[in-house]
């Protein structure tokens, strides 16, 4: 389900695969996993996750945020990046 | 007595004393005192079945957990050496530590046992580990009392506790042993000034292969305390980290400073958070002024000390509590003062000590000094120096000593460094990127970013003539070779390398593309 105004999961997350594959320097098999299981991203990572989604979407990351599962995959992160952009979060 | 200052003779009476308390937690699993010295002891008889003697070596191959603590206990009371493996590092980055310690035997979490063959796989016959599998090891081990105290007799004070390797500037890592009586020296110590006691709750945050977990895993047993031991996960986001620390209700807190500027920088701690929070101690690296700052704020009721050492000194050999917030506009906050039986002296370059006030390099000499580097005497001549005055660790360390007798780190005058309290010759790194293949030249730099980084590490490389290599390739072909704390951040393809007027590679140039940012 969408909301009115904002592109697909899908969408965002192939932005977001392109965003983090060009920052970090990532191949495709790296890019499609689970970035914590499969150790593709570390804490320093992390922290410039953040500010680049910050950057990159206009978005505040609170500590409530925070949380590993929505930093886990692509997707995962579209979907973060898409409720807090929502109207209604 | 001959088993004094032996790290299983000293940890006996908090067996026997705590044998109904809690000794290590990992989540949901607790394991008692007297427990815990059953499981190590099962799996002490079953190393001692596999022909482990005293003065062996063995590998562990396993990640924090509450048998691996059991497995550091088993390899100590047999009086051999343990050596922690990273699980998370490359098999071609371990396998030349596993050869180093040949004839030796690998202990492996059954987990992972497709990486422990392919570990042994990579080494000619003679140098293969004979290998352990944990999980029959604590089944088939049946502790034979009488034989196991025969073993945990005949080690001694002087016999090796353990090797850690670290980076190398040739490449190949360089192990550093370290003996009981340094341990227990610098443990006992330790809990004496922080005061540890029977109730704490002590975290365990490093990894088994950082020596940091020495004073935790032994701290904690010597005390008769918890060990509480920190999921990989939780560190890696620090609002992850920040419930683990409410949840936990931990008493001590101990790691790189990284973490916890990381967690100041997402402002993830509340006013009076933590309130069970005694001890917050950092090293590996400095703590930045206003992050530090923002810690003692917002968690008034802790006490906070910076210590510091190298791993040939033993964890560490200064400390340095900071009572007052350090002001603003302070650069750093000092390493402090050398710990009781430790010796510092700062050196001019021909080795003639300074005087107060004046940048040299900082030595180390005392209680606490590895014998030398495993089995390389040529490193051990050149980095341990033996004077009139006794024996004495060159660190490479810049220091200066202040006025009230306090040491200040200064850097570094080579191309060492710390990244997120990992040690990291610059030159391993591009050696490790030099032998890939498809790459022409390299030259790997480190800029100073600050914040959670510290020091960023970034590379240059020319492919080949032909080859059209892009930076992800590169990395994650180095990823196959070198542990994920050891790759570049940053990186640029480019067609030659800048090189200066006297024909070598400029590295100032280099350094100059990657400090734009």
């Amino acid at each position: 389900m969408n909301d009115p105004g904002l592109p697909p999961v899908t969408e965002t997350a192939g932005r977001i695969a392109a965003l983090i594959s060009k920052h970090f320097d990532l191949i495709p098999d790296q890019i499609d996993g689970d970035f914590i299981a499969e150790e593709v991203i570390d804490s320093a990572d992390f922290i410039e996750l953040f500010l680049l989604l910050e950057t990159e979407f206009g978005i505040e990351i609170r500590a409530e945020d925070l949380v590993l599962d929505n930093f886990r995959s692509c997707h995962a992160i579209a979907a973060f990046v898409r409720a807090k952009r929502s109207p209604t979060s | 007595m001959a088993t004094a200052g032996n790290i299983a003779a000293t940890l006996a009476p908090s067996f026997l004393r705590f044998a109904g308390s809690i000794a290590v937690e990992d989540g949901d699993q607790r394991i008692t005192y007297r427990d815990l010295d059953d499981l190590s002891d099962r799996i002490a008889a079953s190393l001692l079945a596999a022909g482990v003697t005293h003065g062996a070596r063995v590998c562990l191959l396993m990640s924090k957990s509450v048998r691996a603590v059991a497995s550091i206990l088993a390899v100590v009371k047999l009086g051999a050496a343990y050596v922690p493996l990273d699980p998370s590092s490359p098999v071609a980055r371990l396998s030349p530590m596993v050869a180093a310690c040949s004839p030796c035997w690998l202990l492996f979490e059954t987990d992972l046992n497709g990486m422990a063959g392919q570990l042994a796989r990579t080494l000619p016959p003679a140098e293969q580990p004979e290998l352990v599998d944990l999980d029959q090891a604590v089944v088939g081990g049946r502790a034979d009392p009488a034989r196991l105290l025969v073993k945990t007799e005949q080690a001694t004070a002087d016999d090796l506790a353990y090797i850690l390797f670290t980076s190398g500037s040739t490449g190949v890592p360089k192990g550093v042993p370290i003996a009981h009586r340094s341990v227990t020296d610098y443990v006992d110590w330790t809990n004496r000034h922080f005061g540890i006691v029977a109730e704490d709750r002590i975290a365990c945050q490093a990894p088994l292969h950082f020596d940091m977990s020495v004073w935790d895993i032994f701290g904690t047993l010597l005390a008769g305390a918890t060990l509480v031991l920190v999921p990989r996960e939780a560190g890696l986001i620090p609002e992850s980290i920040a419930v683990f620390m409410r949840e936990a209700t931990v008493n001590q807190w101990y790691s790189v400073p990284s973490l916890l500027v990381g967690m100041a920088m997402r402002d993830v701690v509340r006013p009076g958070d933590f309130p069970a929070l005694k001890r917050i101690i950092w090293g590996g690296e400095a703590f930045p002024v206003p992050e530090l700052r923002y810690w003692i704020e917002r968690v008034p009721h802790a006490r906070f000390t910076n210590v510091y050492g190298p791993t040939e000194a033993t964890v560490n050999c200064t400390y340095y509590p900071v009572d007052v917030p350090p002001p603003a506009d302070a650069k750093s906050v000092p390493i402090g003062y050398a710990i009781p039986g430790r010796k510092l002296r700062v050196v001019d370059e021909e080795g003639r000590e300074l005087p107060r006030g004046t940048v040299g390099e900082l030595h180390i000499g005392g209680i606490g000094l590895s014998p030398g580097y495993w089995r390389d005497p040529a490193k051990t001549a050149a980095a341990f120096i033996v004077g009139k005055d006794g024996r004495w660790y060159r660190t490479g360390d810049l220091a200066i000593e202040d006025e009230a007798g306090a040491f200040h780190f200064r850097g570094r005058a080579d191309r060492q460094i710390k990244s997120r309290g990992y040690r990291i010759e610059l030159d391993d790194v591009a050696f490790a990127l030099r032998g890939l293949d498809g790459i022409a030249d390299c030259a790997v730099v480190a800029t100073s970013v600050g914040g959670f980084e510290g020091m960023r590490i970034c590379a240059a490389y020319v492919a080949m003539p032909g080859t059209a290599l892009s930076p992800a390739t590169v990395k994650a072909a180095l990823g196959q070779v070198l542990p994920h704390y050891m790759l570049p951040r940053r990186w640029r393809a480019l067609a030659a390398l800048p090189i200066n007027a006297n024909g070598k590679v400029d590295m100032p140039a280099i350094k100059a593309m990657f400090t734009d940012e």
